[in-house]
């Protein structure tokens, strides 16, 4: 054979052979999911928080049909803004970006949203005095072989004695719960999967500010506000959806993104009912009291943050991160703490027992500078009914079995339904109303 | 990394002193990998404020060297050690995302050829161990959260089989064409999904098997 015969002839074969896998790996090799499937069913989507809101803006960018019924008077769920109380907008829910590798990150990216990392300093309310540096650590909760137990008590095995009951407080209510009622086995177990990023980022605007502008602003016109939705029935090929006004919706698909507080209390009925295995998991996934108040002030007194106080076991100075300088300070409050504010009965009840608190704190400088404040209390939100989702003594498998679709026609969406280690977030919240999406669209594929 | 590298080199050139020959070649690679794939639809999929699309990993350059150290017959077996580079890019209103994905096998190979003769098939079977890295730069620069950059190791088993023509060029140098195709059954590499699509145990698997086949052209010292 001469050289360019061989030459020639290595080349077609060659050519040939990354051709051919090539050819036989091109339906694997699409750039995204689902290019061919053409769905022409409705949707329905319960619930207009970060969840629901995302997983319409996905359907709208695949030109697929859908509508939310959110239950209150406005879209966001647990984000919020308030205006006009501070010379900057306030966060009334979610407020800090934790971490920023995340979707939502991406989204910051692409949007060129302003955040700054979030590195004030701490000090701690301790045997009635503020100190800087705590005797013992109290971080503890990140050992190997930890048991199924709560934080209270596995304080109390760890040598932390009732002088650390608020700094204990505080680092279970950052994940939503009571000490009494958090476990450190599963919370450190569904902690290992955490792959966003430890520091905590602060947006210029606010959180809602993104979330409406990038994803609810696309589907706003889909999104039907004040429906209260009471009734499920899923029996027939078409999912028939009642809402309190008994206005009738049909569906092919829905996907409910409602807190888990509203499935637990069974809010919603279902036809046929749901499996007790499913309202077990339901009821095994945590969710507790919490509120945020803003205190606004003449002056500030008051240090970046305070922690283990007995009525709120975390201030924040809220004007961090922000360009205006309003004197704000959050009382960020969750747990017991929580329900025995909301048992006063009164805003003015829960800011003065604040301001007594930070009183005690301040030698009187908070009533002396105070101008006025704002509760926000998603305890007593008949649609949310608490701060979000923790991961309770015993829970196992919960949030898996509770994310499980049923029948191919109803999906669960939502911070709590979130099973790798993103619950309690906005971003994590963002990724299973996309989960569900890939979930129902893979079902038709099916 | 550097240990590695070094490694090798010294492992090279213990070997040259029995060293019958040694090859050098470059080639184009195309990789295919199931569950990485399935990644980067799915980032794809849920970011529809991406307009232009993350790429699958498919295409790459690499580098290898051979080095054969024992003969019987027409059979013989030494050491091989190829990198590869694999990169996707995509361009987007303030967000370039770059995936930049490196292989390094090290591993034994077995070839079969005339060696008496100049112009010679030649055909190769190799195993090796294969290494991945994959990191992630966004607009230009290595993506950091937490004071590290983000990235994802991973580690597995190779097989190759490599055929080619060696042909004359000079009186000091053979090139051959050459055609490879390998498979990695399963590679190891759990951070993939957190670098790509910033999520952990969503998607699916924390391995993948990884397809892959080249094209180029390696060169020799003439025995003659």
């Amino acid at each position: 054979m001469k050289r360019r015969d061989f030459l020639k002839q290595s080349a077609f074969v060659s050519i040939g052979g990354l051709l051919l896998p090539s050819q036989l790996l091109s339906s694997c090799k699409k750039d995204s999911l689902f290019e061919e499937i053409k769905f022409d069913g409705k949707v329905l989507i319960i619930g207009a928080g970060a969840a629901g809101l995302y997983a319409g803006y996905l359907l709208q960018s695949k030109g697929i049909d859908f509508q939310i019924l959110e239950a209150g008077a406005n879209y966001g769920g647990r984000l919020g803004k308030l205006t006009g109380f501070a010379n900057f907008p306030v966060d009334l829910g979610a407020q800090w970006l934790h971490g920023k590798n995340s979707i939502v990150g991406d989204l910051i990216k692409s949007s060129k949203t302003k955040i700054t990392i979030d590195e004030s300093s701490t000090v701690f309310w301790f045997n009635n005095q503020l100190i800087s540096t705590l005797p013992k650590n109290p971080y503890i909760f990140e050992d190997k072989n930890l048991p199924d137990i709560s934080f209270k008590d596995y304080a109390v095995q760890k040598g932390l004695g009732t002088e650390y009951k608020n700094i204990i407080e505080n680092i279970a209510g950052d994940q939503g719960a009571a000490a009494s009622l958090l476990s450190v086995y599963f919370n450190n177990l569904e902690e290992k999967n955490w792959s966003s990023g430890d520091d905590d980022y602060k947006f210029e605007e606010t959180y809602f500010d993104l979330i409406d502008k990038q994803i609810a602003t696309p589907v706003k016109n889909k999104i039907r506000e004040n429906t209260i939705v009471k009734k499920i029935d899923y029996s027939l090929d078409t999912i028939v959806i009642t809402d309190s006004e008994n206005n009738i919706y049909n569906a092919d698909k829905v996907i409910i993104t409602v807190p888990i507080t509203v499935l637990k209390s069974n809010d919603i009925e279902f036809l046929p009912g749901l499996s007790s295995v499913k309202t077990t998991a339901f009821s095994k996934i945590g969710m507790g009291a919490g509120m945020k108040v803003f205190l606004k002030f003449s002056n500030k007194f008051f240090d970046e943050n305070i922690i283990g106080g007995n009525i709120c076991a975390a201030y924040a100075d809220e004007s961090i991160g922000k360009i205006q300088d309003d004197n704000i300070l959050l009382a960020f409050i969750m747990g017991d703490q929580a329900d025995y504010l909301t048992s006063l009965g009164s805003d003015n009840a829960i800011t003065a027992a604040l301001l007594q608190e930070l009183d005690q704190m301040y030698n009187g400088a908070a009533s002396a500078s105070f101008i006025g404040s704002h509760v926000q209390n998603y305890t007593t939100n008949p649609f949310i009914k608490g701060a979000y989702s923790y991961s309770t003594i015993g829970m196992g498998d919960s949030r898996k079995i509770a994310a499980q679709s049923i029948d191919k026609k109803i999906y669960f969406a939502g911070e709590a339904m979130n099973i790798n280690g993103h619950h309690q977030t906005v971003h994590g919240a963002i990724e299973t109303g996309y989960r569900e999406v890939i979930n129902m669209l893979n079902d038709l594929k099916k | 990394m550097t240990r590695q590298l070094l490694f090798i080199l010294m492992l090279t050139i213990a070997s040259a002193a029995n060293a019958q020959e040694f090859n050098g070649g470059v080639s184009y690679q195309y990789i295919s990998a199931t569950q990485w794939n399935k990644i980067i639809q799915t980032y794809n999929f849920s970011r529809p404020f991406m307009v232009q699309k993350q790429p699958l990993f498919s295409g790459g350059g690499s580098v290898s060297f051979t080095k054969l150290f024992t003969k019987h017959k027409h059979i013989s077996s030494g050491v091989c050690f190829s990198y590869a580079f694999v990169k996707s890019k995509s361009t987007n209103e303030n967000f370039i995302n770059t995936l930049n994905l490196h292989f390094i096998n090290i591993g034994y190979t077995i070839r079969y050829s005339d060696i008496d003769k100049a112009k010679a098939a030649f055909g190769e079977i190799s195993f090796s161990a294969a290494t991945s890295g994959l990191f992630r730069n966004v607009n230009g620069a290595s993506f950091i959260y937490d004071d590290a950059k983000s990235k994802a190791f991973g580690i597995g088993g190779n097989i190759n089989f490599k055929a080619g023509y060696w042909i004359n060029v000079n009186k000091k140098f053979d090139c051959a064409p050459y055609l490879n195709v390998g498979y990695c059954p399963y590679l190891y590499a759990p951070n993939t999904e957190v670098v790509i699509n910033e999520t952990r145990g969503l998607i699916g698997k924390d391995h993948t098997g990884i397809f892959n086949a080249q094209i180029g052209l390696m060169i020799r010292k003439n025995s003659n």
